[in-house]
């Protein structure tokens, strides 16, 4: 039995080879996510899409009276495990050459739970750092 | 506030970000000797899991070495150099790291955070063998052990 090449023996999985796409459902991802912090200073809200197979996320970040847009990247849906195919979590990454922010992201309970680690890039000193954030929809 | 105006609204994801760009002065490095050591995973039954983490500080940079569950015998991952965070912008101690483990056929990301003396590990996973399995993600829980015995 085919078992695939690992680094970690639950990575082995009877390999079906068969070329039928197995693409993870990004249902569970998809919609408009609200920080469950109204004062938040960090990311308020979330659009995440699917088109055409492909997991897309457009931040809004709060910096005064307004949110401001941080555009749509694409970004990669997870499953649980190597053999189920429902989205458990997705991983994005924004670069706006003075500040690097990749997105990690999983589900649970009905919330989306959004670690982003944050880093700068523009030699102003600030220390690169992480932030934790729950959003409902 | 000085300076604001040769900013654009996506170079702070925050408006503390935004406030400590203009006051912060001096060089602010993340100290990453909280993470020095050996770390070994609190759930020995998981086939999915890391099963420990050997870090050391060369230079200033952190190096993390893994080895992941395989039966007889771990699977050594390598090791590769991880980007440290701090709990905040004005902090200088370190609270998560991240690293990219590139194994051909899959690469695999670190993201972790430490928690109460815990260090919670989060990879994301994605396979480019086309073998049919799964992008996964996982999270896991470690915590430090004093020697290198394992």
């Amino acid at each position: 039995m085919d078992t695939g090449r690992y680094f970690r023996a639950g990575d082995r999985a009877e390999l079906a080879n068969d070329g039928v796409d197995r693409t993870i459902d990004l249902a569970p991802f998809v919609g408009t996510w609200i920080n469950t912090m109204r004062d938040t200073q960090g990311f308020a809200k979330l659009i995440v899409s699917n088109r055409d197979g492909k997991l897309f996320v457009q931040a809004f970040a709060a910096a005064g009276p307004d949110l401001c847009d941080w555009g749509e990247v694409e970004a990669n849906g997870f499953a649980d495990r190597v053999d189920s195919r429902k989205g458990a979590g997705f991983g994005a990454h924004y670069d706006t050459e003075s500040i690097e922010v990749a997105f990690q992201a999983n589900m649970n309970l009905g919330l989306l739970v959004l670690l982003t680690f944050n880093r700068f890039r523009d030699g102003s000193n600030r220390a690169n750092y992480i932030c934790r954030e729950f959003f409902h929809r | 506030m000085k300076g604001a105006q040769k900013m654009t609204f996506r170079d702070f994801t925050s408006v503390v970000d935004y406030r400590t760009r203009e006051a912060n002065s001096g060089p602010s490095r993340v100290d990453p000797s909280p993470f020095a050591g050996t770390w070994v995973n609190t759930n020995d039954s998981a086939p999915h899991r890391i099963a420990k983490l050997v870090m050391t500080v060369r230079d200033g940079i952190l190096m993390v070495h893994v080895w992941g569950f395989c039966e007889p015998d771990a699977c050594d991952w390598g090791e590769a150099p991880a980007e440290v965070y701090a709990d905040s912008i004005n902090s200088q101690t370190a609270m998560s790291f991240t690293a990219t483990f590139d194994f051909g056929f899959m690469e695999t990301h670190l993201q972790t955070n430490l928690k109460r003396g815990t260090m919670v590990i989060a990879t994301a996973n994605k396979f480019s063998d086309l073998s049919g399995r799964s992008d996964y993600y996982t999270r896991e829980f470690f915590y430090q052990i004093d020697d290198h015995s394992f």
